[in-house]
């Protein structure tokens, strides 16, 4: 008998090990997994409609805190105003967005409202051309969410901030998405930090004011113990500041640069004018603009190079910076996140008496604004005017409102408020827009950047070496010319693959009779393809400048 | 019972033997009739093989071949990716070999990485040793499993953990050293390294590089003394590797130190092919100067200036252009890779305990048995290793991606032909381009392939 | 060579069952989409289905040749046939709608590099778009033409050839004011006289036609008025018509950027306060002070 229960035990131990029970948690993870993944789709693909109402979805990437919660809170108001409506919102992970986007516009199930520009869904024109309903027939007529405000009569296109350019594709000669919001960047600061170190929690205004906040700051940290970075900086952090302080010191060199007048240098524009010796990196200009970038940089963690956005932000939202840069598209992360009140600032140029003033020629200019999380409508949509409709609705003046001041972002529909807390973030015209950029073809491009890490770490370089190494870089063959080559080469595809452009709207002009716009727009194209002249002012110029043939890529 | 048709019964028909009572003819047709069986079985038998075969072999088709098939096509083109398709002959290649001055810039690093990465198999090697020494076979199992474990953590993750150890200020690594000292060791190194290169850089000059024109002339003087112990006659053999090296060591050389270094050559290895003390001789000589010229490398041509990045007790590892290549170099430590120990460890799990009883009795220690049975008779598996590090380190890009970025970090000093080949495509968008680049790299790993494959021979 | 056979396949199957009339619409929302290595196939179907010289017949020969011109990559061989085709049709239906656009296509494969080593043929070229300009003078067409014309010449920038081009514009103009293209031919030349000529009072000259016309490309009013501005500013020293067109930039154009820096230009050439605009707040809250950026045609109006 005891053997029995031996033999029963053994067998049961043997049963029981631990190679079954993992066999039995995978399969109950993949059960799981699995009844998710069909309640999910369930959920994703429900189709219209739902008794009276009719159904309609929306999709996008935005996982930022609060967007989800805005949408909603459209949708909500939206389901108010049309009670024959139901929406849902579908958010879709970034990193997935656009493979399921993908599949789902291929299987034809995708959502009637979605999120476009990322990835394929920006880049392809064939792409959008087919899965994306065209909006240009209807951008002129009024936005009747608009009655009874200041916009009301005014063509639905005419009510956003750039007019709708954001969604116009220059190769199909149609509008194809609205966007729902504009970004601008700024500092922000840790106000009790300030007041810990300066006294005061009042920003400060000029470039020296920072530097001397940044010492207190780091003053602040040796006196505490406490491990305080003046500034949570990184890579993308320096392109910000870059960027922002280019128009600042170079917007001068335009009245020499812009050969063409169109109020912006180019790269080959910088490059002419690098050739011609209107530009040097040893003017007093750049070395100002450069020195003053490099000395914000000391403000950085050491390394800061290595560091990603995301150690930045943590950095910041801990304590351990001052003050930090990004997007308006960040600020109510960083208020949510943030154990402390958060300020905001413009950055800082150097006052008057302060070292680089005497180079300065103004502040960068916010008007060039394009707009952001633009949606667009889905072909095959069943009810495309229904998407319509909410379209219009999320970018009326108060819908937008109503987004953006719960999402924290900034309304791209003229008239339409923000809160208090955003208004430091509000677009500034007064100021330069155009700017020196050396980054001219690809090797430069690697070149400058490198070059200018190593200038900008601090350690490895002054800038007279950085100077040479760059000019060098330039008048490299594969560096400057180089670049020239491919701009050249480049245009002169641009003209041929406009033929393409071309040739859809001649067919639609000789043989779909609904094709109104077909001429308008082939019109348009035409006139663009002919004034670049195939691309050949670029040769010519090349041979002017430089003496010789340009290059063959 | 049932009759368990054996693997050769299929080959055979089931039809009977012809008796003997039976005509020529009719033996003669059953014969015919046993072949043609044997034949259409076989024919069925391989008909089933393939079937079986046919879902990998068209996976392996389709989704390996295919793809290389088209990476050499498209690196005659140029291609943009999508409309520009245009067939340029053998343009990329020669743009890659001409006139990309970046392209062979990152060689530099991935020579570094390789001579790096030929030491980190060591730590690996030794783990798998120990491993199999041990004698409790749970205790291995144990440990088998703690190794595997790591395994499910995605590479990428990997990687920005790593990022995230070499951040100045909140990262893991900084935290080490400082927390135990040894950033002061860096920090007094930062002053001391840069001295002793200043101490010893006249030494290198006036008695190195006068005599073998530089520390790289007397470490290939130093390969070629080893080569010369085999003696006149197997070094005649190969003929073409010195013939390939002594050219090599006229640009290291000179054309009279390369006159001179031939004529000493051939007189060690006619001494070598005589009896003596000759060839050990040749051999210390030759592993003398290959030592001598790596610790004059190590002590006065890498860390020369004082950099200043300990002082802070920060220092920025991929932040700094002089940090960079140490902090890769550094990745990973300890080195001790799951897929290496496990491949070691079957290899070794191969020996035979007899070896290992012979040895003892013979008195070899533990030392003696690592160099005298286990490497040995792990060759194989080094060799598999040593092919698999070496396509690796020429191939990747994703950690210097994910580390430093797609210009390679500060000075570019991080940029490999793997992440410059990446660049091109999709930053540049010129992927006939990096095709032709993915080709001369292929090239590359394959003549190192067949050099190991030759030269890191099993000797059972 | 496998996403062509896919194309092929799929544009076949696209037609499978549907009569010839239907496959062409189903070819021309191929073609709308861009995909004309799936609308091919589709037009081969109907042009073997197409009594020659029908109606049907001519739409499909030259949706053919234009999709065997257009697919990308574009090879000799399928430039050939896109030739061929054009030709057969210019031959076979000399009335058709789309003959003159066929002709036009012509001179388009002469004057473009198609591919690799594709000698440019702008003598060949001008052949062709001349056909169509002496052939349909009274069509809208010939406007196209001697545009067209006009770019063989001036994208030489040689001097000679380009005030060849610059001539025959001016002619055309002339004796066709009202052309649909005037506001574009006006601004082509307008911007030769810019660049390369340097004939800055011309330029300014021609600029001014447009602005009369109306701008033709939407949303790029910014740097165009900004360009008339610098020239009449910098250049032909006209203040009026600069400041006018620096006004301009401020109210029509503020999404340009450039118009703090035409307020400042404005003071600097002696502009009233008063004649200044105000930028206003790019999101003011009653939308005062600010003019929403319009991309339809500007409408004209003269400079002070």
């Amino acid at each position: 008998m005891s053997q029995g229960i031996e033999h029963k035990t053994g067998t049961f131990r043997k049963w029981a090990n631990l190679n079954v029970l993992g066999l039995v948690l995978l399969a109950a993870a993949f059960g799981v997994s699995a009844w998710r993944a069909v309640l999910n789709h369930e959920q994703i693909t429900e189709r219209p409609d739902s008794g009276d109402r009719k159904i309609i979805r929306i999709c996008h990437w935005q996982l930022e805190p609060g967007y989800r919660n805005a949408i909603q809170a459209v949708i909500d108001q939206y389901e108010k105003l049309r009670p024959d409506v139901h929406v849902i919102q579908i958010p879709i992970g970034e990193k997935v967005y656009v493979q399921w986007l993908n599949t789902h516009m291929i299987a034809g199930t995708a959502p009637d409202v979605s999120e476009m520009g990322m990835g394929q869904l920006a880049a392809d024109d064939q792409y959008v051309s087919r899965f994306y309903l065209p909006l240009t027939d209807k951008v002129d007529s009024p936005n009747l969410y608009n009655q009874g405000t200041d916009l009301e009569g005014v063509p639905w296109r005419d009510t956003f901030v750039d007019g709708m350019r954001r969604g116009y594709l220059d190769t199909l000669q149609d509008y194809y998405g609205a966007p729902t919001c504009v970004h601008t960047i700024r500092m922000f600061y840790n106000k009790e930090m300030l007041k810990r170190a300066t006294g005061s929690d009042v920003p400060p205004r000029t470039l020296g004011g920072l530097f001397t906040a940044c010492q207190a700051l780091r003053d602040l940290g040796e006196r505490t113990g406490e491990r305080i970075t003046p500034i949570a900086g990184n890579r993308d952090c320096l392109d910000l500041f870059l960027s922002r302080y280019a128009a600042p010191f170079t917007a001068g060199y335009e009245k020499d640069l812009d050969l063409d007048l169109d109020g912006k240098m180019t790269l080959n524009e910088t490059y002419i004018g690098f050739c011609r010796g209107r530009l040097s990196l040893r003017d007093p200009a750049m070395r100002a603009y450069y020195e003053c970038i490099q000395a914000i940089s000391e403000q950085f963690a050491q390394g800061f190079l290595g560091m990603g956005r995301e150690m930045s932000v943590y950095s910041f939202v801990m304590g351990h910076s001052g003050m930090m840069a990004t997007g308006s598209w960040d600020a109510m992360s960083l208020f949510t996140q943030a154990r402390f009140d958060v300020g905001v600032m413009d950055f800082p140029l150097p006052g008057p008496g302060e070292r680089w003033h005497e180079q300065l020629v103004g502040r960068r200019n916010e008007a060039v604004m394009a707009g952001g999380a633009q949606y667009g409508i889905c072909k095959y949509s069943a009810h495309p005017d229904v998407a319509l409709d909410f379209l219009k609705y999320m970018t009326s003046q108060k819908g937008n409102e109503l987004l953006t001041t719960k999402a924290g972002l900034i309304p791209i529909t003229i008239g339409a408020d923000l809160p208090e807390r955003m208004r430091p973030f509000m677009p500034d015209p007064v100021g330069y827009v155009s700017k020196i950029d050396l980054r001219y073809g690809n090797y430069m491009q690697m070149r400058y950047n490198g070059e200018l890490e190593r200038y900008m770490s601090g350690q490895s370089m002054n800038y007279d070496q950085f100077v040479q190494n760059v000019e060098s870089a330039l008048l490299d063959p594969s560096g400057g010319d180089r670049g020239w080559a491919i701009e050249y080469d480049t245009k002169v595809r641009w003209a041929r693959n406009q033929e393409r452009a071309l040739a859809t709207q001649s067919i639609r002009e000789l043989m779909d009779p609904a094709a109104r716009d077909a001429h308008d727009k082939y019109i348009r194209q035409m006139l663009q393809q002919v004034r670049a002249n195939n691309g050949q002012d670029l040769r010519y110029r090349f041979e002017q400048v430089r003496k010789k043939m340009i290059p063959e890529i | 019972m049932t009759h368990v048709r054996q693997d050769a019964d299929i080959t055979q028909p089931a039809s009977h033997s012809p008796g003997p009572n039976e005509s020529a003819s009719a033996r003669r047709a059953s014969a015919r009739a046993r072949t043609w069986a044997m034949l259409t079985n076989k024919s069925r038998l391989y008909l089933v093989l393939l079937a079986l075969m046919a879902p990998t072999l068209i996976g392996m088709l389709v989704f390996d071949y295919y793809p290389k098939w088209e990476t050499i096509k498209y690196s005659f083109y140029r291609w943009d990716g999508s409309t520009t398709v245009e067939f340029r002959w053998f343009r990329n290649y020669v743009e890659a070999f001409t006139t990309d001055p970046m392209f062979w810039q990152t060689f530099k690093l991935v020579g570094i990485l390789l001579a790096a990465n030929i030491v980190k198999m060591w730590p690996c090697i030794l783990a798998a040793v120990v491993l199999h020494r041990l004698k409790s076979e749970r205790w291995q199992y144990v440990y088998r499993v703690l190794f595997v474990i790591p395994m499910v953590i995605p590479g990428l993750v990997w990687m920005l953990i790593w990022k995230s150890f070499y951040d100045p200020t909140a990262g893991i690594l900084n935290s080490i050293l400082n927390g135990t000292g040894l950033m002061g060791v860096l920090q007094w190194m930062d002053s001391a390294m840069p001295s002793l290169a200043a101490a010893t850089t006249p030494i290198r000059v006036a008695g190195v590089e006068s005599v073998f024109g530089s520390l790289w002339g007397l470490a290939l003087f130093g390969a070629l003394l080893l080569m010369a112990k085999a003696g006149l006659r197997t070094s005649g053999k190969r003929w073409l590797w010195w013939l390939l090296l002594l050219g090599l060591g006229y640009f290291l050389w000179g054309p009279l130190r390369t006159v001179v270094a031939t004529a000493v050559l051939l007189g060690c290895g006619w001494w070598a092919g005589r009896e003596g003390i000759g060839r050990a001789v040749l051999k210390w000589s030759g592993v003398s100067a290959i030592a001598v010229a790596g610790v004059f490398v190590l002590t006065s041509m890498i860390w020369t200036d004082r950099t200043g990045v300990f002082d802070a007790g920060t220092p920025p590892w991929l932040g700094s252009e002089k940090l960079i290549i140490p902090s890769i170099l550094f990745w990973g430590f300890p080195w001790i890779g799951t897929i290496g120990v496990l491949i070691y460890l079957s290899g070794l799990q191969n020996i035979s305990a007899d070896i290992y009883e012979a040895a003892e009795l013979d008195g070899v220690g533990a030392w003696g048995k690592l160099f005298s049975i286990e490497l040995p008779l792990i060759l194989t598996q080094v060799r598999i290793n040593l092919i698999f590090m070496t396509i690796g380190t020429l191939n990747d890009y994703g950690m210097f991606l994910v580390l430093l970025g797609p210009s390679g970090g500060p000075g570019n000093k991080g940029m490999v032909p793997g992440l410059y080949m990446y660049s091109e495509a999709f930053v540049n968008g010129r992927f006939g381009y990096a095709c032709a680049l993915g080709m001369v790299m292929f090239v590359m790993i394959l003549a190192i392939t067949i050099a190991y494959q030759k030269y890191v021979k099993v000797d059972k | 060579m496998a996403a062509g056979i896919i194309a092929i396949l799929s544009g076949l199957a696209l037609g499978e069952g549907l009569s010839p009339q239907e496959t062409l619409a189903k070819a021309v929302q191929e073609v709308s989409c861009l995909s004309f290595k799936t609308a091919y196939p589709l037009f081969d179907d109907v042009l073997k289905k197409a009594a020659e010289g029908s109606d049907l017949w001519q739409k499909a020969v030259f949706g053919k040749a234009l999709c065997a011109q257009q697919t990308a990559p574009a090879t000799p061989e399928a430039i050939q046939e896109a030739q061929g085709l054009y030709k057969a049709l210019i031959e076979k239906a000399p009335d058709s709608p789309m003959t003159p656009r066929a002709m036009m296509n012509l001179g388009r494969i002469a004057e473009l590099s198609d591919y690799y080593q594709d000698v440019v043929d702008l003598a060949g070229a001008r052949q062709w778009y001349e056909k169509v300009r002496d052939r349909y003078a009274d069509k809208p067409i010939a406007g196209e033409a001697v545009l067209r014309i006009a770019g063989t010449y001036i994208q030489t920038f040689k001097k000679d050839e380009v005030a060849q081009g610059i001539e025959l514009l001016r002619r055309w103009l002339a004796a066709h004011p009202d052309d649909p293209l005037a506001s574009g031919m006006w601004q082509y030349l307008g911007d030769t006289y810019f660049f390369p000529l340097e004939e800055y009072d011309k330029c300014l000259e021609c600029y001014l036609k447009v602005d009369k016309l109306g701008l033709v490309e939407k949303g790029l009013e910014g740097p165009f008025y900004w360009r008339v501005a610098m020239v009449a500013d910098r250049y032909v020293k006209d203040r009026d018509v600069a400041v006018g067109f620096y006004a301009k930039v401020i109210r029509l154009a503020s999404s340009s950027g450039k118009g703090y820096e035409a307020q400042l230009a404005m003071k600097r050439l002696g502009a009233k306060e008063s004649e200044i605009p105000p930028l206003g707040g790019i999101l003011s809250g009653s939308g005062k002070g600010h003019t929403p950026v319009s991309t339809t045609r500007a409408a004209p109006t003269e400079a002070k």
